[in-house]
């Protein structure tokens, strides 16, 4: 069903328009490599303070309430030129390893977010200002760092291992 | 000899080949660089919006040059070191390109831009920013951009 999707997709007008297009690939690359960077590079600064690395004076919550609205416009902005690259040969992608990977990174990514925000940030009144951070909230930060390192490594990957 | 001849000679070297033949090398060079450059932009677009008033405005423009300075010279180092051994596994392809050289300038440009505004900033202790600064730091912010592009067109040009 999914490699149906995917032929179909190979198929539709936008694929077409971006593979014959020389330049569309290129500045769909650049858009993805900038986006991803502000993704990766904020997420580290609000995980580096989550482990009390970092920005120690400033309180979580207020870091992250400055930090995440660049996260989340970037992450769109990723997610959008990558589909837009995935289009052009969606099967290929599907087949390749370091591809896959790359999204089970990030739904377990977007999982550790969610528990974060669902559990750990109940008590952050607790340890938003000079408090003690509680592990579970150091946990999440080092994991997100771990995992953002490895969908990063897995995406620059992608190009090396197309499964042709 | 010239740059052409250069980077062939380059080519042929034993460090050279064995950069490109041994497969997880230049993946593992371009997964560092990438890193870096998570590291480098988003302390310069941070630093920008905060001199802009845009974001972050619990601590001064200072504080958080402070905070993301330091990591972006450190990240500057991972770039050049990897940025090098990527440039020696494929010389013919990067040393004579145009987008390839367009880049090292941006970069020389944007590593004295930053340096001058680490210096500027760690100076300023008011919360509002000199319109100069906010300028060099747009500038800045745009510099690494597009060098992120000509990074990225060296493969297609």
């Amino acid at each position: 069903m999914l490699m149906d999707w995917a032929n179909n997709l190979k198929d539709s007008a936008l694929a077409q328009y971006i593979q014959n297009d020389v330049t569309a690939f290129p500045i769909l690359e650049v858009a993805h490599v900038i986006a991803i960077s502000l993704v990766v590079g904020s997420v580290f600064i609000v995980d580096l303070r989550l482990m009390n690395l970092a920005s120690k004076s400033y309180r979580v919550t207020r870091l992250m309430k400055a930090v995440l609205p660049i996260t989340i416009i970037a992450f769109i902005f990723a997610l959008a030129s990558g589909f837009l690259m995935f289009v052009t040969q969606p099967v290929v992608y599907l087949k390749t390893v370091p591809f896959v990977l790359k999204m089970g990174l990030l739904v377990v990514a977007g999982i550790n977010m969610l528990a974060f925000h669902l559990w750990t940030q109940r008590s952050i009144a607790n340890w938003d200002e000079g408090g003690a951070i509680p592990i579970s909230a150091r946990a999440a930060g080092l994991i997100s760092l771990i995992l953002w390192t490895a969908i990063l490594v897995a995406g620059r990957f992608v190009g090396f291992m197309l499964a042709y | 000899m010239g740059l052409a001849q250069f980077a062939d000679w380059l080519d042929q070297t034993p460090f050279s080949t064995m950069l490109k033949t041994e497969f997880w090398i230049v993946p593992t060079l371009q997964s560092i660089h990438i890193l870096s450059v998570c590291l480098v932009f988003t302390g310069a677009v941070v630093v920008c919006l905060r001199a802009w008033r845009v974001m972050g405005t619990d601590w001064t423009p200072q504080l958080w040059a402070r905070r993301l300075y330091p990591t972006q010279w450190w990240a500057l180092l991972a770039l050049v070191a990897t940025g090098t051994l990527q440039v020696l596994a494929e010389p013919p392809r990067e040393l004579t390109n145009f987008y390839f050289q367009t880049k090292m300038v941006g970069v020389l440009l944007a590593a004295l831009l930053a340096l001058w505004l680490s210096r500027r900033f760690y100076r300023e202790e008011a919360d509002s920013t000199p319109a100069i600064l906010k300028a060099a730091s747009l500038l800045l912010m745009l510099l690494w951009g597009a060098i992120m592009f000509a990074g990225r067109w060296i493969a297609y040009a």
